[in-house]
This record gives structure tokens, sequence and C-alpha cells, in this order.
């Protein structure tokens, strides 16, 4: 992973000035649409299982190493465990939203 | 000569904002760049309503102020509420840039980045209150680089009374200073008195008698019903996440086009509490978009916009010089660009939507009762409407399952009270209005059931005329877990 970040970090202002002016013109229209947008159908679907889940995965994942440190592995998963739980209670009755806890 | 012309930098740059906003502003009714909510806006700045949750106290008070004086409120709010906050914002970011840089070119440059940003650029052209809060949020930040905790807390405070996604951020910040509580806590009641007391107004509209629409009547199940109703926060479900991530990564390429460069090197790690505060409020922002099942919440983007646009800056003084001419150039361009492809007065002209549909509100004939949604950008113009002296009966549709709801027992008492129209849920209430020779009417064409409910013939533009009203049937609205939740105007239903 580092490799790859330093080979990106190689590459010359002038590439990436160049890539991000045409990642303006591809993104520009879409986004254009969606900004003016009054009558086209929006559609969004809500479950349980949201993104929110799979981002403190990546959080624990990232975090894990410095909190479990010196500690058995089953206290970084219950404290996982935990925090999922505590997260999808408050979305459940604080956002009176349904979650995987109902 | 220079330094006469940089000491009137700061109000070049203003006079440019304002003016550069001001000729792309909408100048009349609009739901384009997501702001359908002005209805409701309009509508508590012409009454005194309980606006959409989480209630905005201060931005209905400043339309009540406006409203006070002579002009079209469509165009003072817009000016007042939209443009001259956000040209205020360009000209933040450059005191803030140079302060931190002493870099003159560096701090025009960032302002430049922000004026251009699409994101930013659209709420600032149309009346929502999105300029104004952010305002709020970066004077704040001009506050706390300058470690004055009272003036930070005193324009948190604003803004959370502005809108609610300020208070999140207020914590974040303060998360980041955790360690120096005893520092900031001596000015933590400034906060409250500007940021969380004012809501209390919305509790004083709920509890008066001010018309129920949006919500009215005071109780514990009022006010859970009332904040419950605007749950949608980390709802989207992973089936919608590559789309979502594409779309956040387009806006903020679209947005900040080159300098994306200078403002990720300007938030390299080691990380101060300054640029963590600064991480903070982008983060919190795009993860609010990136996970919300509201899709036109890439409005929220707006609150990471100055921020990226001052960590530009910050980038900048690490580079050669030539980058922050390239920088300048690209926002030049984007400001170029936007002027013609993001020029909200061009596009409302373009596609009038909002105003069509609020000339075929005027053409229904006064003294009618109207089955309209209670929320939604409809409903929301359908008020603004009524603010505006057309006299209109709403008659919401309730779904079976919320007939018990607090908010729509308060409506039926007032229903009752202000019309005569009795009933207990929406056919009953048609049907009572119908025996009563009312004119009745009906968004057309009715959403999820409701169609079975209603005979009706095509009248009006977008309104059908009610004949007859089954009451036997029961309407069910309830979208059941992994059920597909459709956003989109009624036409199209």
């Amino acid at each position: 992973m580092a490799s790859i970040l330093a080979k990106v970090r190689g590459i010359p202002f002038w590439v990436t000035y160049l890539i991000l002016g045409l990642a303006i013109v591809f993104s520009y229209s879409p986004i254009r649409e969606i900004m003016i947008n009054q009558e086209g159908s929006f559609m969004a679907i809500m479950s349980g299982l949201t993104l929110n889940i799979i981002l403190l995965y990546f959080i624990w994942g990232v975090a894990s190493d410095k909190l479990t440190k010196g500690k058995s592995k089953r206290f970084g998963w219950t404290v996982f465990f935990i925090g999922l739980f505590v997260l999808t209670l408050t979305f459940r009755f604080v956002g009176g939203l349904e979650t995987i806890f109902g | 000569m220079k330094s006469r012309i940089r000491h009137w930098t700061p109000a070049i740059i203003g006079f440019i904002a304002i003016l550069y906003y001001a000729a792309l502003s909408c100048k009349t009714y609009t739901w384009l760049f997501a702001s359908g909510d002005s209805g409701d806006w309009l509508a508590a700045s012409n009454w005194w309503i309980v606006p959409q949750p989480f209630g905005s106290p201060l931005y209905i008070s400043l339309g009540h102020f406006l409203n006070l004086w002579l002009g079209d409120l469509v165009i003072k709010m817009t000016l007042l509420l939209s443009v001259l906050p956000a040209a205020i914002t360009v000209l933040l970011v450059y005191l803030i840039v140079k302060r931190l840089t002493g870099r003159e070119r560096i701090a025009i440059t960032s302002s430049a980045v922000l004026l251009g940003a699409a994101v930013f650029l659209s709420q600032a052209t149309v009346l929502e209150e999105y300029s104004l809060v952010v305002m709020f949020v970066t004077l704040g930040f001009y506050f706390y680089i300058q470690g004055k905790w009272k003036l930070t807390f005193l324009s948190l405070g604003l803004g959370s009374a502005v809108h609610i996604m300020v208070v999140p951020i207020t914590a974040l910040w303060l998360m980041v200073h955790f360690r120096e509580w005893q520092v900031w806590r001596k000015a933590l009641p400034v906060y409250i008195a500007c940021g969380v007391l004012p809501y209390g107004l919305i509790l004083w509209l709920m509890a008066s008698d001010t018309p129920r629409l949006v919500a009215g009547g005071l109780s514990l199940g009022a006010i859970n019903s009332y904040l419950g109703s605007t749950g949608v926060v980390g709802t989207l479900s992973i089936v919608e996440t590559p789309e979502r991530i594409l779309h956040v990564v387009s806006f903020i390429v679209a947005s900040l086009g080159l300098a994306i460069v200078p403002s990720t090197i300007g938030l390299k790690k080691p990380w101060s509490n300054m640029t963590k505060v600064m991480l903070a409020t982008i983060g919190f922002s795009v993860w609010y978009y990136l996970t919300c099942i509201d899709p036109t919440t890439w409005t929220f983007l707006i609150f990471s916009m100055p921020f990226i646009a001052i960590a530009t800056g910050l980038g900048l003084v690490k580079m050669k010089s030539y980058h922050t001419h390239i920088i300048l150039a690209g926002a030049l361009c984007l400001m170029i660009v936007n002027s013609i492809w993001l020029n909200a007065d061009r596009l409302n002209r373009e596609y009038p939507i909002a105003p069509k549909y609020y000339q075929a509100v005027q053409s229904i004939p006064d003294g009618s009762a109207v089955v309209i949604n209670r929320g939604g950008w409809e409903a929301l113009g359908f008020y603004y409407a009524m603010s505006e002296g057309k006299e209109l009966i709403p008659v919401f549709f309730i779904y079976a399952e919320n007939e018990d709801d607090a908010l729509h027992k308060y409506y039926v008492e007032w229903m009752h009270k202000e019309y005569g129209v009795k009933g207990y849920n929406t056919q009953t209430m048609a049907q009572y209005a119908l025996g009563k020779g009312i004119e009745t009417y009906i968004l057309i064409p009715p959403t999820l059931g409701w169609d079975s409910a209603f005979e009706y013939t095509n009248s009006l533009h977008r309104f059908g005329e009610v004949k007859s009203v089954n009451t036997s049937i029961k309407v069910h609205g309830k979208a059941t877990q992994g059920e597909t939740t459709e956003w989109h105007p009624f036409w199209q239903r």
C-alpha cells in the first residue's frame, strides 16, 4: 500500500492537474443534472443494512490496532459490537428508523 | 499605491462576490438546486407558523423582519439571506487565509476557489438557509483561529439557530478541544443563549393558535411526531453506496476542480487542532450526504466548501508559486462556466416548474378545499400561496396508521375550529366538504392507494376536481424494511 502511495505521490503535478481537469469535464454534466432536477424521478433505497455499518467496520479496522493494544482480540470485538448496537439503536429510537434491530 | 490597493482588497472581493451572486440569483419562486423548501420559508416569513423540523428559528425571524419592509419577499430573502451571507463567507475565507499564511495572492486564490464552487454557488443564488448558516460557521472559525471562544460560540450559536446541523459541528469542534474544557466551558453559556434558547420560539408557535400546517399543537407526542418526521440520517442502503460515492466525488471534483491538489496538501499530517477542526467539519458534511437516504442532501456538502477553500490556501503556501496561478486560473474558469451553466436566474426561466405550479394553485377558486400532502415541495408551495392570501382549505393525505398521531389530532381539531370541516381522516373530511357544497380538488395523480379512494375529473392543471369519496377504503403508506422509497414530484408518480 505504501509503495503504491509513494508511486502516486511521485506523479508530476501537471499530470494530476490534467487528470483533475478531465474529471471535472466528466463529472460536471451529471452533477448539473442532479442540481437542476425539479421533475426527474429520485430514488433511494432505505434499509437496516446501511452504509454506516460498513463505515463503522472501516473505522474499526483503522482504530482497533490502537484500542486493543496489549488486550485480547475478544475485547476489541466486544467493543465493536457494543458500538454497532448503540449506533443502530440510536437510529431506531432517536431517528424513528427501521434498522437490523427492528 | 500597491499598499493602498491592498487596503481595499477585502472590500473589492466582497463587492465582486455580491455582484456575481446577485447577477446569477433567481428572483422568482423556484425549486432549483433542491430549494423546494423555499415555500415553507416564505410561508413562515409571511405567517407565524411552525416550519419544517427542526424549525430554523433565526431564519424565519429574519424572514419576518424583512417582510416588515416594502418589496417582494422572494427577492429580499434571496438577496439578503442568501447572496449577501455567501459574499461575506467568501470575504471571510480571504481574511482567514490572509491571517494564517500572510500571503495576499494565496488568500485571493482561496476566496476565488470558494466563489466559483458549484455547490456553494448554487445555494448562494436561491432562497435557502444554507448560505446564512455557513457564513456563521465560517465566522466562528475566523474567531476560533484568534482564540476568541466567546465570539466563536456566539457565531456557532447563531448558526445553530439557523440550522440544526451546526449543533453536531459545534460538538465535534469541542471534542477536538476536549482537554481544554476549562477554557471553553466559561464561554458555553453564550452558545446556549444564542443557539439553543431560540428553539423555544418553535415550541411557542406549536402552543399558539397558528395555522396547523406542517405542525401545530404542543405535547410530547406532537414534538416526537414533529421531530421524528425528519429522521433520514444514515439510512441509505449499501445497495446505493457505489452510486452515492460517485456522486460525492463528482460534486467535490466539479465544485473545487484543481484546488483539490493544494487542499489535500494543506490537510496533510501532522494535524494541529485547527486542522482537526477543519477535517471534522469537512468529514461530517461529506458523511451526512454519503449515508443519507434523501438524494437532495448534496446541499449539505456546502458546510465543507469554505474549509476546503481555506485548506487550499494552506496547501499553496507549501507549494511553488506557479501553482497559485494555476489554481487561480482554474477557479476563474469554473466561475465563468458556472455563470452560464448554473445560472439560477436563466435556469428558472428555462424550466419554470415552481412558478407554473404556483399559478396552478392560484387558479383554484377561493374557498375550495384541496386534498394535498402535508409535506414535500408541492405542499410547501401550497402553504406559501395560502400565506399570500389565497383562501383554501387544506385536507391532508393521512395514512390509516397515522390517524392516532398527536399532530394529526391537533390538525383535525384545527380544521373544525378554523373552517368548520368535520371528520377524522382524509376521506371523511373531503366528504364533509363536498356535502357542504364546498368545491373540492385533489393533487393528481394521488399517491399510493389514494387513487381508489377518490373519484375525480382532471379539471385544473395538476389538480382534479373531486366528484365522490369512498370512505370505506383504508389507505396505508408504511414502508417496510428494504422497500423502495420514491422521491419524485407528484406529476411523475
